[in-house]
C-alpha cells in the first residue's frame, strides 16, 4: 500500500495561534500597565487554547483512504473523491485541498458532503482543449475544531486521469495499417497467446491465470484444462511525437504539445482496443520511445511515456530522430507524426523519417486558432493579420506534403476528417 | 454576486458563534460603560468586521480576521474597571472569541458543535486563574496571581512551538 504524506507529519500552529499569542501578549503588557486582571485574564484562555488544541486530535499522523472516480463528457470534467480517515480522526475536522491539474479550468466549488464516516467531494471541471493528464493527489490535514493546529495526513492515494480526446478516434481502430512483418497485418498470426479468436484447450499450467481455466472441460475430464487462443493483429503503428520548441514560444507550444499527446493517447488506445501493436516515441532533444506492443500493459506504459512528457528545452537535428527510430521500430511501420510544421526543423523532421522507410501520415495541430496580435487594432485589420497567418499556415503545409499527406488540424475537438483520410484505401488497393 | 449567492456567503460569514461573540462583547461593553454606546459599537463593529475579512480573505489570510475583535476587546479590557463581574465577562468574551475562531467559513456545517467540546480546557483554566484571583483582595495581589499564571502558561506555549513531536506518540512496532 502506497502512503502519501504532504510534507513532515508533525503539529503546525495555524496562523491563527500566532495572533492569539501575540495578542495575550499585548493585553498581558495592558494589564500590567493600567494594573488591572481584567486584560489579564481576557489573555489567559487565548493562550490555553492552542497548547491544549493539539490534544483533542490524534497523536501521530492520521491515515485517509481517497477512492474516487472520473466522470462526464466532452469537455465536461467530474471527479468524485471519497475519503476515509481511520478512527478516531472524524472526516469533518478534514480541510481537503483538489488542485485541478494543468489545462484543466474549474467550473464551480467543490462541493463536500460527510456521510458514513466519509467526506465526499465533488469537482466540477472543464477542459479547453483535448488533453490527458493525471489528478493530483488531494491536499489532506487534519484540524482542531478550534481551527488553531493542523497536522498532515498520510493518504492512500486513487489513480485518477482525465483522458479527453476527440470522440471520432474512436471508431480509427478500423483503419487497415500496412502489414511489417511476413504474417501479421489484416491476416491472423500463428501464434497463440492470451487474447483473439478461439484457438483450443491444452492442459493448464501453474503460472495460467483463472480466466483462461475452460472449467467446463476441466469438470469433463478431470484435470484442469485451459483455453488457448489464437491471436489477431491488424498491424503496427507508431505514432510520433514532435516535442521540440519551435518559434512559436513557450505557451503555444506547450498548449500544442498537451493537444498532441491526448491525440496519440487516443490512437493508441483506439489502435490497441483493435489488437495491433502500438508503440510511441518522444522527440525531444533525444528519442525516447515505448517499443510496438499490444494489451492493457502496453496502454499504461504509452499512458505513463505521454504524461511525463514536456516541451523540450533544446531541440535536436531530425535526422537524429529518423536514426533513433530504427533501434526502436521495424521501418515500413504505419507511423503518424505529430508535428505542428511551423519552421523548417518540423519539416525536416517527416522528410528524414520517411527516408528511413517509414509510410508517414503528419496530424499537424494547427497553430492559427491561437493566434492574437495582442496589439489594439481594428476588426478589420484583426481579419487581414488571421488571413496572412492561414496564408502562412497553407504555404507550410504545402511543403510538407511533398513528403507525406498532412491533416492540418483546426478544430482541436473533431478529428473527423483525419479518420475518414486514414480509412480511406490504400494506394495500392485503390488502382485494383 | 445575485442575491441568493450573496445571502448564502452572509450565512457562512455570520453564524451563530457570532451572534454568541457579539452577545457575550455587548454584555462585557455594558459593564465597562463606556459613555454613548460607544463600547458596544466597538464590539459589533469589530466581530463584524473580523467576519467579513475571514470571509473574503483567501486561505492564508483568514487568522487576520481575527485582528478587529481582538482590537476591539483589547481597548474594552483596559477601560474595565476592576471588579467580579468585568473579570468574569472578560474571561467569557475570551472563550466566545475562541468558539467564533472555529467556526471558519470554509470548514463544514456543525463546527460550532464540535468547537464547544474543544473549549473545556480554556475555560476550566480561566476559572481556575479568576477562582484564585477571587480568593485574594482585589488590586494588585490578583493581578499578579494572573500574571503569574499567565507567565507559565507563555512558558508552556513556547516549549510546546518549539517541540511539536510532543504531541506525537510513537506507533507500536507490531501495528
Amino acid at each position: 500500500m502506497v502512503l502519501v504524506t504532504a510534507g513532515p507529519a508533525i503539529v503546525r500552529w495555524r496562523p491563527t495561534s500566532f495572533v492569539l499569542l501575540a495578542a495575550s501578549v499585548v493585553l498581558f503588557a495592558v494589564g500590567v500597565l493600567v494594573r488591572s486582571p481584567v486584560p489579564v485574564l481576557l489573555a489567559f484562555p487565548l493562550l490555553l487554547a492552542p497548547i491544549t488544541a493539539p490534544l483533542f486530535g490524534p497523536r501521530g499522523t492520521p491515515r485517509v483512504r481517497v477512492e474516487g472516480r472520473t466522470e462526464g463528457l466532452g469537455r465536461s470534467v467530474e471527479v468524485t473523491e471519497r475519503l476515509t480517515p481511520d478512527p478516531p480522526v472524524r472526516p469533518q475536522d478534514l480541510e481537503v485541498v483538489l488542485p485541478p491539474p494543468a489545462g484543466v479550468g474549474e467550473t464551480g466549488p467543490p462541493v463536500t458532503r460527510v456521510s458514513g464516516g466519509a467526506l465526499t467531494v465533488k469537482l466540477s471541471w472543464t477542459v479547453p482543449d483535448p488533453v490527458v493528464a493525471v489528478v493530483p493527489n488531494p491536499e489532506i490535514l487534519w484540524r482542531d475544531p478550534l481551527g488553531l493546529v493542523e497536522r498532515p495526513v498520510s493518504l492512500t492515494p486513487a489513480d485518477l486521469f482525465v483522458e479527453r480526446y476527440p470522440p471520432e478516434l474512436h471508431r480509427v481502430g478500423a483503419v487497415r495499417l500496412r502489414r511489417t512483418l511476413a504474417l501479421p497485418g489484416e491476416t491472423r498470426s500463428r501464434s497463440v497467446g492470451e487474447s483473439g479468436e478461439f484457438f483450443g484447450i491444452r492442459d493448464a499450467e501453474p503460472g495460467d491465470p483463472p480466466r483462461r481455466i475452460n472449467w467446463r472441460a476441466t469438470a469433463r475430464a478431470g484435470r484442469r484444462l485451459a483455453n488457448e487462443y489464437a491471436l489477431d493483429r491488424t498491424g503496427d503503428l507508431v505514432i510520433l511525437l514532435d516535442a521540440r520548441p519551435s518559434t512559436l514560444g513557450a505557451y503555444a507550444d506547450g498548449r500544442l504539445l498537451a493537444i498532441s499527446r491526448a491525440a496519440a493517447f487516443g490512437l493508441a488506445e483506439a489502435f490497441l482496443r483493435d489488437k495491433s501493436r502500438v508503440g510511441i516515441g518522444v522527440f525531444g532533444e533525444f528519442l525516447e520511445a515505448v517499443p510496438l506492443a499490444t494489451g492493457r500493459t502496453q496502454r499504461v506504459r504509452l499512458r505513463n511515456l505521454l504524461l511525463r512528457t514536456q516541451l523540450a528545452s533544446l531541440g535536436g537535428p531530425a535526422e537524429r530522430c529518423a536514426v533513433s527510430l530504427r533501434r526502436y521500430f521495424p521501418s515500413r511501420t504505419t507511423t503518424i507524426v505529430l508535428s505542428t510544421l511551423v519552421g523548417d526543423d518540423q519539416l525536416d523532421l517527416v522528410s528524414h523519417v520517411r527516408r528511413r522507410g517509414y509510410p508517414v501520415v503528419v496530424l499537424s495541430p494547427s497553430p492559427v486558432p491561437m493566434v492574437r496580435t495582442g496589439w489594439d487594432l481594428a476588426v478589420e485589420d484583426e481579419e487581414l493579420v488571421q488571413q496572412f497567418t492561414r496564408l502562412r499556415r497553407r504555404q507550410q503545409v504545402g511543403r510538407a506534403w511533398r513528403d507525406a499527406p498532412v491533416v492540418d488540424w483546426e478544430d482541436y475537438w473533431s478529428l473527423g476528417g483525419f479518420v475518414d483520410f486514414l480509412r480511406r484505401p490504400l494506394p495500392r488497393e485503390r488502382a485494383v | 454576486m445575485n442575491g441568493p449567492t450573496l445571502g448564502r456567503e452572509l450565512t457562512r460569514w455570520f453564524g451563530p458563534a457570532y451572534g454568541v461573540l457579539v452577545g457575550a462583547g455587548v454584555v462585557f461593553a455594558l459593564v465597562v460603560g463606556l459613555s454613548g454606546g460607544s463600547g458596544i459599537a466597538l464590539i459589533v463593529g469589530g466581530a463584524t468586521l473580523g467576519s467579513v475579512v475571514r470571509g473574503v480573505s483567501p486561505r492564508l489570510g483568514r487568522s487576520l480576521g481575527l485582528v478587529p475583535p481582538l482590537l476591539a476587546l483589547g481597548i474594552l479590557a483596559a477601560y474595565c474597571p476592576v471588579g467580579i463581574p468585568g473579570e468574569l465577562a472578560a474571561g467569557l468574551v475570551g472563550l466566545a472569541l475562541l468558539l467564533w475562531c472555529g467556526e471558519d467559513p470554509a470548514r463544514y456545517p456543525g463546527a460550532l458543535g464540535r468547537a464547544v467540546g474543544a473549549l473545556a480546557v480554556p475555560a476550566a483554566g480561566f476559572g481556575i486563574a479568576w477562582a484564585s484571583s477571587l480568593l485574594l483582595p482585589s488590586g494588585l495581589g490578583s493581578v499578579g496571581v494572573a500574571a503569574a499564571l499567565l507567565v507559565l502558561s507563555a512558558a508552556a506555549m513556547i516549549l510546546v512551538l518549539r517541540v511539536p513531536a510532543a504531541f506525537d506518540r510513537d506507533s507500536a512496532a507490531t501495528s
